[in-house]
């Protein structure tokens, strides 16, 4: 009796569970939640899904019911897909490409799954071409978000979540010392290389992205230990008011117009963390009215 | 009994006794004067400086900000072009004009409120351009407002404060049947979108198309069903009446399923909708209404899109109309 309650726990039954009820959701099952939620979409059939009564879906931080929103435009699946899998926390986010009333865009999903059901859906689709045909050009994901990462060389998620939060710490201060940057370390902002050869706490040093002010909330939502990679929503705060910086060695940099003006911006970001550094953050992002928040973040008081 | 008849004619609710310390009802010289602080205010990155009342809502982009964010830290000075819509009875005003943000030219649409002298709301719509054409500079070329707009309507031609509200109903309900009420327009109604004259204007260029729906007037062009794509509009907010000049100011949110591709627009065969329109959105739209005779004169608007299903914070109920 005792080897078989510790090869059910072993298992990750958890105990008072009945008869037929569902086992942890592992790497495939969570794949396959999406892979699901998206031939659904593309169906416009939200009732396929298996989800809770209390189903909570977002898209670009505007909360709406199943159904609505590219629920009724989703018009066929794209060819770019990235999977991030947490199964001890249930959540699986995804980067992938889709057609839009044939056009192509990009979304990044995120699902929560309990019991089996998907509690929570968050998304942010990227429409125009660029994005979709940027990452559709790549072909496939970087191999180095992909590769399972041998048990010794893991760090525990405690420590890849705060690795990983460092990197906002060091946009924040416009000081690439304060994150751990791999000296390889390249970033992607929606398909495209935004990091220079000098790497991207040089970058950083320059303080040309002194504009964005505030980064918050910050929610690490998808850690993948295998893979050693971190997912989350980070909302970037840009007052409008840095019009220009004083670049170390550089002299007077003007911020873009674009930089300017009130706005925000949700990015969907992930870090894969290697040797205890970071060495690539792979990034899709809309832009939104200045003070959006999520909507899985509580309101202020 | 005829006092009482008298008190509720003139809008005296009953309840605590109105002392003679209460202020006077804000007019339109006075409700003027709010806007041009709150524009002195902005310039001066300083809301602190005006009249507040103790609890004030400021939206930006259907945003509810803290007052002296957003657009409070980046203003460098005015523009050119200023309206006011001015409505003494529900102590608000609207207003369309432009300012410089950061040196860029902004366009701005407002709406305050004013309770006992002080400011309770502050609504703005910004469109900061951004895309081929800046409306505010487009707004800026048009001059000063059109004389419609500000001239007094003789008290034998004016309609009601509702005959006003139903007057521009007329509009919304039109586009979404995507038929207009030919009565609802008068003969010479035109329309102004971020600057751009919308009708009446062969100038304007309609690529791909063998007509021109720009051409046309006011009815004419809803009636051709190129504003199908937009299957809802609402909430539709009408906070301001300025019924001396017999317009109505508000706020109204056209939504966009992004689902209806084309349609048959009748006489010009199948209408291909702009790829604009075929993925989901909402556009917030501060509108302006001249009302003629109990018609459409005049429309002028400041619009801005934003994400599908962002509601308006000032509209308590779900932007799903029941």
């Amino acid at each position: 009796m005792k080897q078989f309650l510790v090869a059910l726990l072993a298992a990750g039954f958890a105990l008072g569970q009945g008869r037929g009820a569902p086992g942890p959701c592992d790497r495939a099952c969570l794949e396959g939640f999406i892979n699901s939620y998206l031939e659904a979409i593309v169906a416009h059939d939200a009732k396929r899904l298996q989800v809770t009564p209390d189903v909570r879906f977002t898209e670009d931080d505007i909360e709406l019911k199943l159904g609505e929103g590219l629920w009724k435009t989703a018009s066929g699946l794209g060819t770019y897909k990235l999977y991030f899998a947490d199964p001890p926390a249930g959540q699986v986010a995804f980067y992938g490409t889709i057609r839009e009333n044939t056009r192509p865009a990009a979304i990044v999903l995120r699902l929560k799954v309990e019991n089996r059901r998907i509690s929570e859906a968050e998304s942010i689709v990227i429409r125009g071409p660029g994005t979709a045909n940027n990452l559709e050009k790549a072909g496939s994901p970087d191999p180095i978000l992909l590769e399972t990462v041998p048990l010794a060389e893991r760090l525990p998620r405690t420590e890849l979540v705060a690795k990983s939060n460092l990197y906002f710490e060091a946009i924040e201060q416009g000081n690439g010392q304060v994150a751990p940057f791999d000296p390889n370390c390249e970033r992607f902002e929606n398909g495209t290389r935004t990091t220079p050869k000098e790497g991207c706490s040089a970058q950083l040093d320059t303080k040309i992205f002194d504009y964005i002010q505030k980064i918050a909330p910050r929610r690490f939502l998808v850690v993948d230990e295998e893979r050693q990679v971190v997912f989350g929503f980070f909302m970037f705060n840009h007052p409008g008011d840095i019009t220009w910086v004083n670049s170390p060695g550089q002299g007077r940099h003007d911020m873009p117009g674009a930089a300017k003006r009130p706005f925000n911006v949700d990015v969907a970001e992930a870090f894969r963390i290697k040797n205890g550094m970071i060495r690539k953050v792979e990034a899709l992002m809309t832009s939104l009215p200045y003070g959006v928040t999520s909507p899985f973040v509580p309101e202020k008081p | 009994m005829r006092l009482v008849a008298f008190a509720l004619a003139a809008g005296v609710a009953f309840g605590p006794p109105q002392t003679s310390a209460q202020p006077d009802t804000c007019d339109r010289a006075c409700l003027e004067g709010f806007v041009n602080q709150y524009l002195d205010a902005l310039v001066a990155h300083n809301p602190f400086g005006m009249p507040l009342a103790r609890k004030v809502k400021f939206s930006e982009n259907d945003v509810v900000l803290d007052l002296g964010d957003g657009v409070w830290n980046t203003i460098t000075g005015m523009g050119t072009y200023k309206l006011y819509v001015s409505d003494p009875q529900s102590g608000q005003v609207g207003f369309f004009g432009t300012m410089r943000e950061n040196s860029t030219p902004i366009a701005l649409a407002a709406r305050l409120k004013i309770e006992n002298r002080k400011i309770t709301e502050i609504e703005t719509v910004i469109n900061r351009g951004g895309g081929a054409n800046n409306p505010a500079q487009l707004v800026e070329q048009t001059g000063q407002p059109d004389a419609v707009f500000i001239e007094t309507v003789p008290a034998g031609e004016r309609v009601s404060h509702d005959a006003l509200i139903a007057a521009a109903n007329k509009y919304f309900d039109s586009i979404e049947h995507g038929s207009a009420d030919a009565g609802a327009f008068d003969k010479d109604c035109n329309r102004v979108e971020n600057g751009a004259r919308m009708t009446n204007n062969p100038s304007r260029p309609a690529a791909g198309l063998t007509w021109n729906p720009w051409a046309l007037g006011c009815a004419e062009q809803i009636n051709t069903k190129i504003f199908n794509s937009y299957q809802r509009i609402y909430p539709r907010r009408f906070p301001v009446v300025d019924e001396e000049r017999q317009l109505v100011f508000g706020f109204f949110m056209y939504q966009q399923a992004g689902d209806i591709l084309s349609v048959e627009s009748p006489g010009h065969g199948t209408y291909k909708m702009p790829d604009s329109a075929s993925t989901p959105g909402f556009t917030e739209s501060a509108q302006l209404f001249r009302i003629k005779g109990g018609k459409i004169r005049k429309i002028e608007s400041l619009t801005l899109g934003i994400p599908y299903g962002m509601p308006n914070p000032f509209f308590k109920d779900d932007w799903r109309r029941p």
